[in-house]
């Protein structure tokens, strides 16, 4: 559907290095990276609204990288959404279609659009000062949808909401986008909104584009250090040797589910989900258990989580190696953490963790 | 300064400038003399054409100037180019300059060759009536650029970005969003422009002179009553020019707060 070769475009003195993008049809791509990366200057010159140095930009088979942005038949949903206030709700929604002159089944298309989005109550209202920030994004959704857009452009359009309406749009937009099949690109800032939606993400990073993949690859697979970071992936450590698929941090040597293919400086990263607190003689699990030492307990989010400070001489079985002592690894804490431990996991107490070999991601500290 | 004092400083600014405008308009309605009555001197014929050719060559400048006003502000207030800066500047000139530099500037303009032929084969401008237009256009121009300039960078472009993506042209989306969304600058300009324009007695009298029942606009008629002593008809005109600055401020002002709600 949309075919990005080799762009270079530029916001004052902000220049992004060349892209090179592939969306197929009825994708939600996802544009996430750090304030400053590039996403939303990427996101316009796809729009047309850059200046663009090189490269070319295809959608839907037709080459558009100087077509105007009318003619583009794209929509485009930015952050404040721009609601003309000088029209009613029904007028803002059916602008697209009047500009266009395309009015057949314009009101059939207005009800069940508004219908989808639970705002056909707001149809009446004569301005739009006065809706709320929920209703105003929907309705800025709802004016681009009746566009029937070849492509939907996205910018942190629901990034200003409170989280539970932000959440509950959010699963609206990507309900309907799929029930309509339309290509979508969004862009944020904010991991969870990414990994929501996104069928795949694309990474920016110092105006770059780092990686692209799906979300589950791109936690368990970050390109490099800097994704990793981004990402907060947990237990991010420095690899001090690599031998094939054994990998030593801190003097902490586990073993990895393959032999990784990095030259250079390598790092890991071990999702503190996938982490188990385990009785020492478990026989069901053989490799990279280690022993430690609770070192603090953290409750946010709903979720408890250990530090475990990995003991110096911390002999595991299977691949576990012996540690400096430097190696604190967080772990969640499950319901079944406590069934097979006890409720006293507290700050002191020795316990044994086991690091899946599946759960570690190696990966180079810089890529090209 | 004290919360206190800084509401005294306030309160003593804002009944100082409402006295003097009351006091202006007071001073006017309060003269009544005997032989001079200034509202009997209203009906006569020479006043009401005065105020007839004010009130036809004002709007009639303004609106041309709005014609022009309205691509040049948007021009300034859309485009970044080299010298942008310096083109704001000169099209603010007529603004502070003397309205009499303009008269005279405006009769150099018709006494060089180009305006000779217009002169003579197009329409003539001085001591003429188009003469009074073309004065209080320049004046008027110059006000409703600085008005709407201002209107136009209030609006945040996301609006015509919008605008394009549900395919407007560039000149839909300043017709359907823009001009709309800017309706109250447009409204404030173009009364603005009109009342430098009704008001205008230096660029008048200089271009087209004060030919009585030719030329002789409400401000050039006030002045050529004062010179021949005939205060109450010139008070008279000096009344009628400030109610007609009033009702039309006021309606302006209700206008913009009915579109505000």
């Amino acid at each position: 559907m949309i075919s990005v070769r080799g762009l270079v475009a530029s916001s004052g003195p902000f220049r992004l290095r060349p892209v090179d993008l592939e969306v197929g049809a009825g994708e939600l791509l996802v544009l996430l990276g750090p304030a400053g990366a590039g996403k939303t200057v990427l996101l316009e010159a796809l729009l047309g609204m850059r200046p663009i140095h090189a490269g070319a930009i295809v959608i839907d088979g037709r080459a558009v990288t100087t077509t105007p942005p009318e003619q583009r038949h794209v929509a485009y949903m930015p952050q404040d959404v721009a609601l003309f206030p000088h029209l009613s709700v029904r007028a803002n929604i059916e602008f697209g279609r009047r500009v266009r002159g395309q009015h057949a089944g314009l009101a059939a298309d207005v009800d069940r659009i508004v219908e989808s989005l639970g705002i056909a109550r707001l149809l009446a209202r004569p301005g739009v000062r006065s809706l709320s920030g929920g209703e105003a994004q929907r309705v800025a959704l709802a004016r681009a949808l009746v566009t029937r857009p070849r492509v939907l452009f996205l910018d942190e359009s629901f990034s200003a909401l409170d989280a539970h309406i932000r959440q509950r749009l959010l699963h609206q937009f990507r309900a309907l986008q799929q029930e309509l099949g339309l290509t979508a690109i969004y862009v944020t800032h904010s991991l969870g909104e990414a990994a929501a939606v996104a069928d795949r993400i694309a990474v920016l990073i110092d105006a770059g584009l780092v990686q692209l993949s799906t979300p589950e690859r791109l936690f368990r697979e970050p390109r490099d250090l800097r994704v990793a970071r981004f990402l907060q992936l947990d237990n991010l450590y420095a690899v001090g040797a690599l031998d094939g698929a054994q990998a030593t941090i801190g003097g902490v040597r586990l073993t990895l589910a393959a032999a990784p293919a990095v030259a250079g400086p390598a790092w890991l990263a071990a999702s503190a989900g996938d982490l188990m607190l385990v009785h020492p003689g478990d026989p069901a699990v053989a490799t990279n258990l280690l022993r430690g030492t609770i070192a603090g307990l953290d409750r946010r989010h709903g979720h408890s989580r250990a530090r475990i400070a990995v003991d110096a001489d911390a002999g595991g079985g299977g691949g576990g190696g012996g540690g400096d002592g430097d190696v604190v690894l967080e772990c969640e804490l499950t319901a079944r953490d406590r069934l097979v431990l006890g409720d006293d996991l507290t700050a002191g107490r020795p316990v044994t963790i086991h690091v899946p070999p599946a759960a570690v991601a190696v990966f180079p500290e810089v890529t090209a | 300064m004290g919360r206190r004092w800084f509401s005294v400083y306030l309160l003593c600014g804002l009944g100082l400038a409402v006295t003097t405008v009351v006091a202006i308009i007071a001073v006017q309605i309060g003269y009544v003399g005997d032989e001079d009555n200034p509202f009997r001197a209203l009906g006569e014929r020479d006043v009401l054409a005065a105020v007839k050719l004010s009130l036809w060559t004002s709007t009639l400048a303004a609106s041309l100037a709005l014609v022009v006003a309205v691509p040049t502000a948007y021009a300034l207030a859309r485009w970044r180019f080299r010298g942008r800066f310096l083109v704001d500047a000169l099209l603010d000139v007529p603004i502070v300059l003397s309205p009499i530099v303009i008269g005279i500037s405006l009769i150099l303009v018709f006494r060089s060759t180009p305006g000779q032929w217009i002169e003579h084969h197009v329409v003539r401008f001085v001591f003429e009536v188009p003469g009074i237009v073309i004065a209080q256009f320049v004046l008027s121009l110059a006000m409703q650029v600085r008005v709407l300039k201002a209107g136009f960078e209030d609006l945040d472009p996301r609006f015509e970005q919008v605008a394009r993506f549900l395919g407007c042209t560039p000149f839909g989306a300043f017709w359907r969003v823009t001009l709309p969304m800017c309706r109250a600058s447009l409204v404030a300009g173009f009364v603005m422009g009109w009342s430098r324009a009704i008001g205008d007695f230096g660029a008048t009298v200089t271009i087209a002179g004060s030919v009585a029942n030719k030329t002789e606009t409400i401000p050039v008629a006030i002045y050529n009553n004062l010179s021949t002593v005939k205060i109450g008809k010139a008070l008279g005109l000096a009344i009628l020019l400030t109610m007609i600055a009033f009702v039309v401020l006021t309606v302006v002002r209700v206008f913009g707060a009915r579109r505000e709600r």
